[in-house]
């Protein structure tokens, strides 16, 4: 219905970003968060919804030496390759269940 | 590894990591231990591998209709919940959004029996509806009708010593009242297969007296529970972290009796040892975390224990959950399968990562 709209605030260094996702709130921040923590280019990784009224997210990532913006879209990609992984699990799991 | 909850040494990082522990006062280890630029000093955190995506589990314990069980192992979190959260506020469904009211001399206000019917889930495919924004004209694409029109009626030569229900006509209005009202042909052909209708004939909306009437035209449209929680398609979707209750030490005879009989879900059991009776964890799923167990001081069941005992108790029983181990349920309000919920949830979220992607690419 609201679709995503992503703005970025880069600091001087690329390496160094915020983030700002409106329509967007901690069903996906804390997945991404928790995906970025992992990622062993990032030293800091953090999300926080500023206001409940406000519709925005806002993520900061700084790494050790790629862009931060780089570093997102690997993240970005590791989530969807585990959520398109989950998925087909509880595909199978459901199909089980109803063998059995 | 459980550590002895007695000894000076503190639990290890790997068990922080792992574990939530369940104390007589208070939780601890509440955390979630995933940043990496922290942790991987200590050989405790991988990067985010196939191989760890792989690990990853689910097991379905309960596959019906409108309600499903099942476990998810070696999934964070983060992402259980957001599947969690996804259900509950963005899956969409079709509910009374508008109440046209031409009569209510009953005794409830207007606002209230529209709040009430706008809370009656209606069941609908919300695919064959479109969404309604703000300042979108109302067309038979993305509104439904529908019309409800109640008078209650004395029934005449009945005893007066009678029962409302049996005294009066309509003196009871249910949720099988509220009736469709196709709006054009197109519509009534799209609809014609499953006609919208109340998930639920009876749902008690108001009761009346004689002579009283409700009377009303209402649209409904398709919403998510973002917006209202009546557009929700789960009457409730949780998880909860694996309860396990760790016998540190066997424990035996009378205590054993004592401690099967204090817990209020009957998770132990007694079974025949070498030397006396132990008790066995026989029903750990059972457990609600209560803490019952490990209570001490009045009232609890180690009163009954002699002084020496009660000490030798509190080392042996560790309460704790798994962080990387849930159970999930999905109980649907009766408008979508909670399978199908499930699967959208992922559907959903696979979109909202699209999304980012296109966001990030341009
Ligand atoms: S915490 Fe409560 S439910 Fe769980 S084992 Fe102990 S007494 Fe039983």
């Amino acid at each position: 219905m609201s679709t995503l709209k992503l703005q970025i605030v880069q600091d001087s260094d690329e390496k160094n970003a915020t983030f700002i996702f409106e329509n967007e709130d901690h069903t996906l921040g804390n997945p991404l968060r928790y995906v970025l923590s992992k990622h062993p280019d990032v030293s800091f990784v953090g999300y926080s919804v500023p206001h409940p009224y406000e519709e925005k997210m806002h993520l900061r990532i700084q790494t050790k030496s790629k862009p931060a913006r780089d570093v997102l879209k690997e993240a970005t990609n590791t989530l969807e390759e585990m959520m398109t992984t989950l998925k087909g699990k509880m595909e199978d799991a459901l199909r089980e269940a109803e063998i059995s | 590894m459980i550590p002895d909850s007695s000894s000076e040494n503190y639990p290890n990082l790997r068990y922080q990591h792992d574990k939530v522990q369940v104390n007589e006062d208070a939780p601890s280890f509440t955390m979630s231990m995933n940043d990496y630029a922290t942790y991987s000093n200590l050989g405790l955190l991988q990067p985010i591998t196939p191989d760890l995506i792989q690990a990853m589990a689910i097991r379905v314990l309960k596959n019906e209709q409108f309600d499903l069980l099942f476990d998810v192992a070696n999934v964070d979190l983060s992402i259980v919940n957001a599947i969690r959260r996804i259900i509950i506020a963005e899956i969409p469904t079709v509910a009374i959004e508008t109440v046209f009211m031409k009569n209510n001399t009953s005794v409830m206000p207007d606002e209230v029996l529209s709040h009430r019917i706008g809370l009656v889930p209606l069941k609908v495919n919300p695919d064959l509806l479109e969404y309604r924004n703000p300042g979108d004209p109302v067309t038979p694409e993305n509104t439904l009708a529908f019309t409800m029109h109640v008078q209650c009626t004395n029934k005449p030569g009945v005893d007066q010593d009678l029962t409302d229900k049996l005294k009066y006509n309509n003196s009871h209005v249910y949720s099988r009242d509220i009736k469709w009202v196709p709006q054009g042909q197109q519509q009534e052909e799209k609809f014609a297969h499953s006609p919208p209708v109340p998930v639920h004939d009876m749902i008690l909306l108001l009761q009346m007296r004689p002579n009283q009437v409700v009377s009303m035209d209402m649209h409904a449209v398709k919403g998510i529970g973002k917006t209202h929680a009546k557009f929700s398609p789960v009457a409730t979707a949780s998880y909860r972290l694996l309860p396990e209750i760790n016998l540190v030490r066997p424990i035996l005879g009378r205590t054993a009796e004592l401690l099967r009989a204090a817990c209020p879900l009957n998770v132990f059991d007694i079974e025949d040892g070498p030397e006396a009776k132990r008790c066995v964890v026989a029903r750990p799923r059972n457990c609600s975390m209560c803490r019952e167990c490990i209570r001490s001081g009045n009232g609890s069941w180690k009163d009954q224990l002699p002084e020496k005992d009660r000490e030798e108790v509190n080392k042996s029983i560790v309460l704790t959950r798994a962080k990387d181990y849930v159970i999930f349920s999905v109980e649907s309000t009766g408008i979508l399968d909670s399978s199908t919920l499930v699967l959208q949830a992922f559907d959903i979220f696979l979109q909202k990562i699209k999304q980012l992607n296109a966001a990030l690419s341009v």
